[in-house]
């Protein structure tokens, strides 16, 4: 060991009296392309939520806020008249609801993700896409958040899951894992939206800076809390950015964990494992970096937006979604090892069941999307391929519902009694209020478009060129800085 | 004919075919008619006079043997209803015409000694009248004459081109007098699992060659009669033989009865009462759907009803513990049983601690369902309809799963990866064997339930009850799915207030209710039990409002004396109660000689899924069966064990007894 370490040191001090100039092939290609200056970058980025909406925002507008009523319809119809229009029945008492609750939070991993365990680990690619993606992550939560709610059998008693003093003295169950997601869930979206707040002041005040009406001055100026780009407001700003990305970190992990858990906790063969967690993890990530994608590529489009959110981000999302997505293959072929080698003859049967039972569609779905088809992500060409790129996007979140389809009812619906097995049919309301929630996100994030900066403003500037105090284009002029 | 006078009966709807009664019946000028309900002959009479139900009446019958019993009346007649003793009387122009007077004439007319109201007065009392049963005379029989006249009978075989048909009243709507009864409509037949719907019932192998299959709606003709029926392939059933249940197809019933199966009397002619060989099946083309409670056959040799032959028994005892599943190896928890705790905290309190635990014997069970009923009338617990059949969710506490078992022969043609409808396909159905087994709420010890309930509405309390709280529960139905037993019942819908038929229970608060006879149903209802709404998770008490009932009278009892634990036997369940094998068995299982405990300590007891340590209070006794080694479908163990045992090294009869997931009885010994 101390021989190498003094070769290197003797490397490290001939190197310093004269450093080659990298080759091309290894120069970083930059973030924002054609060194696009950072009032392009405020106009361009700004720009977006400024002027008249453009008519495909307002079709895509009046499609998701139909489909969001329609979801609130249905809603309403099953308040008013019973869990039973559902599909669900014995022994699957959980259907759609919880496969879609599931899918919709692990959507909602990949933005947390970006913003916090990215800032933290230095990923400057970061910036072009976080914003977007933590708008998506809120959304995605509330979507999700929807399904526990009305999947309740008497959904106007859901307060009784937050422990509220009441003159009863009845306390809600800490042992249930229900009750830690509640807990673990609120967390998340609090945090989430502080996050994304937070990040958005500094770009809130360029808004405010140039606003042309009153009212609009007002409100950004009402958010923008003030900022006035001083030194000291940097500074403030940063550390709270920092602690916030600190607190995220954990939640990024502990929240899908804890969805996780609502099953490994039970007695249930194909639920009843410990490895759920970190595949939960795993999968959610995938999932939402399937959606980024599936967000981003066709905005960049229509917004004109490619110097931004350049090929070489897509390039860097595809890698992500192979390595969680070789993480979720590696969990499935894991589960069926331990199915097997348990020598439980329930455990064995479930796993058997789920590939080859009555559901055996949903399972070679999901393998086929979450398993084979990210594979083909090894190739570059693939990768740099977008409408490749934006078909497996879809098609990894298809893969992801299916794999919460094998495995909340599929698993229910043939357990330990074969008396009581069934099979489990959606009705027309589990299908369209899944669409509905759709509706709710879409608007939510079309709206999200037209009034906020979808791209982090004064983030972005920071990894242009013109930010580099070493570059030509550096603010030190020469790049003279030794 | 003057006047026929028709005492209860349906016959408009029930006579033989070819007497069509309808026109003969228009032969008396007038026809008068003593009846329960506007039905189908109600419609055709002049005269309908409202019969009183039996329960409302007193009368007199004799048993089979010939024991005078006494029907008493528990109720005042509701609507004014008259009994046939009444009738009769009336039209006899005797005098008294009150039933009570006539049934106690009756009794006087006996002349037995002594005093006559002492001995009505013990008649009412006892139930019956002792040593009334008629003589027993022996008979000669007349063995070669009897054989001879068996042989002279000529019965034509039946094939594909002329079927058998069979006819047999229905197991729950008896003749079709029960057809309005909701809770028979929904009593799952002990067999085929169906509810609110007859069906031609065939072998696997005529069906094949008949080319229908389960669901297809067929026309069976009969000479110039016909009826149309859904097909269902019946396990173990004869070929070429049809069955077709009576009692469904009513035209004119309440509105529970409506719609529910086809009419079978139209087929079955004076002479043919029981069967006729002659029919022909012919397909429509089109299906019907059929609710069924249980969709799946096999028991995929799982150890959940265990038995063994007679042989079995003897050599090994302990045959039921043999086939336990191989536990955790954790023997203690990290933790303190909360119900010790509790069992302490009683003691001290109150100087006792009973505990409540079931005991079901399989050997008695015959699968009758007269439980269901019991449990059903017990609880309040509602119907729910056929749709809602179809969709697995009735409400019944209390299931009687039917499993049916491969023979060793034919097991191979099973496959326990498709989907259930493509059992009725599959060749071991031709021969297997077939178990019954009561499922309620475990009252696990250790309930997975309870500790994923989020907002604790199901909970233990400190006798050992898994208890529901429903103005607790939320309705997120974890708890239903962490039974392992899948004994929860989820309130879809508001069952009890919404109408369930058609598809109005879909129209939520739009549905119209029926308000009248809500008022009338209101009667049906258990005054101790909650009725519960919707959104909320139910399942069975261990009919708690009689633990109750009893505690409170030994309390009263008691008085100063502080002997408040309840006697062995004070407390039983409804379906204790009914159990015509007295196949249940309730009470103290920390009293070690009460009935219960020692029926738990039998060899034959066991634990369902024991091995995921739930630690059941309610428990089984393994079933013995004892087949004759001379008869042909002599086995050396019974099907579901054999399946069980597949892959073990098990030789004739002889069961291993350790290794494998086999342990030794000693290892084992119940929950701690």
């Amino acid at each position: 060991m101390a021989q190498i370490g003094a070769e290197t040191q003797s490397i490290a001090k001939e190197s310093a009296l004269s450093m080659p100039e990298p080759p091309a092939e290894l120069e970083r290609p930059a973030l924002v392309l054609n060194a696009r200056t950072p009032a392009w970058l405020s106009d361009k980025i700004a720009g977006v939520a400024e002027g008249k909406a453009p008519l495909w925002w307002w079709i895509a507008f009046c499609i998701s806020f139909l489909t969001m009523s329609m979801g609130f319809g249905m809603i309403a119809y099953l308040i008013s008249t019973g869990v039973g229009v559902w599909g669900v029945m014995r022994p699957v008492m959980w259907g759609w609801a919880i496969v879609n609750f599931v899918w919709w939070i692990g959507i909602g991993h990949a933005g947390t993700l970006i913003s916090a365990i990215l800032y933290l680990l230095r990923q400057r690619w970061r910036t072009s896409i976080n914003r977007a993606a933590e708008a998506m992550t809120v959304f995605a939560v509330m979507c999700a958040g929807t399904f526990p709610l009305i999947h309740l059998g008497r959904a106007w008693f859901f307060y009784w899951l937050f422990p509220i003093p009441n003159a009863n003295g009845i306390w809600p169950q800490f042992r249930s894992p229900l009750m830690w997601d509640v807990f673990a869930v609120s967390t998340y979206f609090t945090v989430s939206v502080l996050f994304w707040y937070v990040g958005l002041i500094p770009d809130l005040a360029v808004m405010r800076d140039r606003s042309t009406t009153t009212l609009r001055k007002f409100f950004y100026g009402l958010f923008a809390l003030g900022w006035t780009g001083s030194n000291r407001h940097w500074n403030n700003y940063e550390r709270a950015y920092l602690i916030l990305a600190g607190l995220s970190t954990p939640l990024v992990l502990s929240v899908h964990s804890t969805v996780s858990l609502d099953f490994s906790v039970s007695q249930l063969p194909g639920w009843h494992t410990t490895i759920f967690p970190p595949y939960f993890v795993a999968g959610a990530i995938f999932s939402g970096f399937g959606m980024v994608l599936t967000l981003l590529i066709p905005l960049r489009r229509f917004l004109h937006l490619e110097e931004v959110i350049t090929m070489r981000h897509i390039d860097l999302m595809c890698k992500v979604i192979l390595a969680t997505g070789s993480m979720v293959a590696y969990s499935y072929a894991m589960e069926f090892f331990i199915a097997y080698y348990s020598g439980n003859a329930y455990e064995r049967f479930a796993f058997l069941n789920r590939a080859l039972g009555p559901y055996w569609w949903a399972a070679w779905t999901g393998y086929a999307c979450n398993v084979f088809v990210p594979q083909l992500f090894w190739f570059k060409k693939v990768r740099s391929h977008l409408t490749l790129v934006f078909i497996i996007s879809i098609l990894v979140n298809v893969g992801m519902w299916m794999e919460r389809f094998f495995i909340i009812p599929v698993s229910l619906h043939r357990d330990f009694l074969p008396s009581s097995w069934g099979y489990y049919i959606p009705t027309w309301v589990d299908v369209l209020t899944y669409v509905g929630t759709f509706g709710l996100f879409f608007t939510l994030f079309l709206l999200f478009i037209r009034f906020l900066p979808l791209i982090a403003i004064s983030e972005v500037k920071g990894v242009t060129a013109h930010a580099d105090p070493h570059h030509a284009l550096g603010g030190a002029g020469k790049g003279d800085h030794s | 004919m003057e006047t026929l006078l028709i005492l209860g009966g349906n016959p408009v709807y029930s006579a033989p075919a070819d007497l069509d009664w309808e026109r003969t019946q228009r032969h008396a000028k007038t026809v008068v008619r003593l009846g329960y309900h506007e039905d189908e002959t109600f419609a055709l009479c002049d005269w309908h006079l409202p019969a009183a139900h039996y329960l409302e009446s007193w009368g007199d019958a004799r048993t089979g043997d010939g024991t005078l019993v006494a029907i008493q009346p528990l109720i005042e007649p509701l609507f004014g209803g008259q009994t046939e003793l009444e009738v009769l009387a009336r039209v006899a122009g005797l005098s008294p015409t009150e039933p009570l007077e006539i049934v106690r004439e009756t009794f006087r007319g006996l002349g037995l000694p002594g005093g006559f109201e002492a001995n009505w007065k013990r008649f009412l009392h006892d139930g019956f009248l002792a040593n009334s049963a008629a003589r027993t005379v022996a008979m000669p029989l007349d063995w070669p004459g009897a054989v001879k006249g068996l042989a002279a009978e000529q019965v034509p075989l039946p094939d594909g081109k002329q079927l058998e048909v069979v006819f047999h009243r229905d197991y729950g709507l008896d003749d079709g007098r029960h057809n309005n009864n909701g809770w028979l409509q929904e009593l799952p037949n002990p067999i085929t699992a169906l509810t609110w719907d007859n069906a031609v019932l065939i072998s696997r192998r005529t069906a094949a060659e008949l080319g229908v299959k389960n669901y297809d709606l067929v026309d069976i003709q009969f000479g110039n009669r016909s009826v149309r029926g859904p097909v269902w392939i019946q396990p173990c059933l004869a070929d070429y033989s049809l069955g077709l249940a009576l009692g469904f197809g009513r035209t004119r019933t309440g509105r529970v009865g409506e719609g529910a199966g086809f009419n079978a009397y139209r087929l079955r002619t004076a002479g043919a009462e029981q069967f006729a060989v002659g029919a022909i099946l012919r397909a429509t083309g089109s299906t019907y759907s059929l609710s069924c409670t249980q969709n799946h056959w096999s028991m995929e040799g799982r150890s959940i009803v265990r038995e063994a032959n007679l042989s079995q028994y003897r050599a090994q005892p302990h045959f039921a513990k043999a086939m336990d599943r191989e536990a955790p190896p954790s023997e203690r928890s990290l933790y303190p049983n909360p119900l010790d705790e509790l069992r302490k905290r009683n003691l001290e309190k109150r100087g006792i601690t009973q505990q409540w635990g079931m005991s079901i014997d399989l050997n008695a069970c015959v699968g009758c369902g007269a439980c269901v009923i019991a449990c059903q009338s017990e609880n309040n617990i509602p119907i729910v309809g056929k749709e809602q059949v179809k969709n697995n969710r009735e409400m019944h506490w209390l299931r009687v799963d039917r499993y049916y078992a491969a023979g060793p022969a034919l097991e191979a043609s099973h496959n326990d990866m498709a989907t259930d409808d493509s059992q009725a396909l599959e060749k071991w159905i031709d021969d297997p064997q077939v178990v019954h087994q009561v499922m309620i709420c475990q009252h696990c010890e250790a309930a997975p339930c309870e500790n994923v309930c989020p907002v604790n509405a199901t909970v233990h309390d400190d006798e050992g009850l898994n208890v529901m709280v429903y103005n607790r529960c939320v309705g997120t139905r974890y708890c239903s799915n962490n039974c392992p037993y899948k004994v929860r019942r989820f309130n879809f819908f508001d069952y009890n207030k919404r109408p369930i038929e058609g598809h109005r229970l879909y129209l939520g608060p739009l549905a119209k209710k029926q308000a009248l006879e809500l008022e009338l149903l209101k009667l049906s209802k258990n005054p101790d039990v909650t009725v519960r709404m919707r959104g909320v998770m139910e399942k069975c008490t261990y009919c708690l409002q009689r633990i109750e009932q009893a505690k409170i009278a030994q309390k009263i009892k008691a008085g100063a004396s502080g002997d408040v634990a309840v006697r062995d036997g004070a407390i039983q369940t409804a379906c204790q109660q009914v159990c015509p094998a007295e196949a249940i068995v309730f009470g103290d299982v920390a009293d070690p000689n009460s009935r219960v405990s020692r029926l738990k300590a039998m060899e034959r007891n066991y634990s369902v899924l024991e091995f995921l340590r739930t630690k059941p209070r309610t428990t089984y006794l393994a079933r013995v069966r004892n087949p004759n080694p001379r008869m042909p479908d002599y086995y050396a163990m019974p099907f579901s064990e054999a399946e069980y045992w597949r892959g073990y090294e098990v030789t004739e009869g002889k069961l291993p007894s350790a290794g494998g997931s086999a342990r030794e009885p000693e290892e084992t010994g119940g929950g701690k």
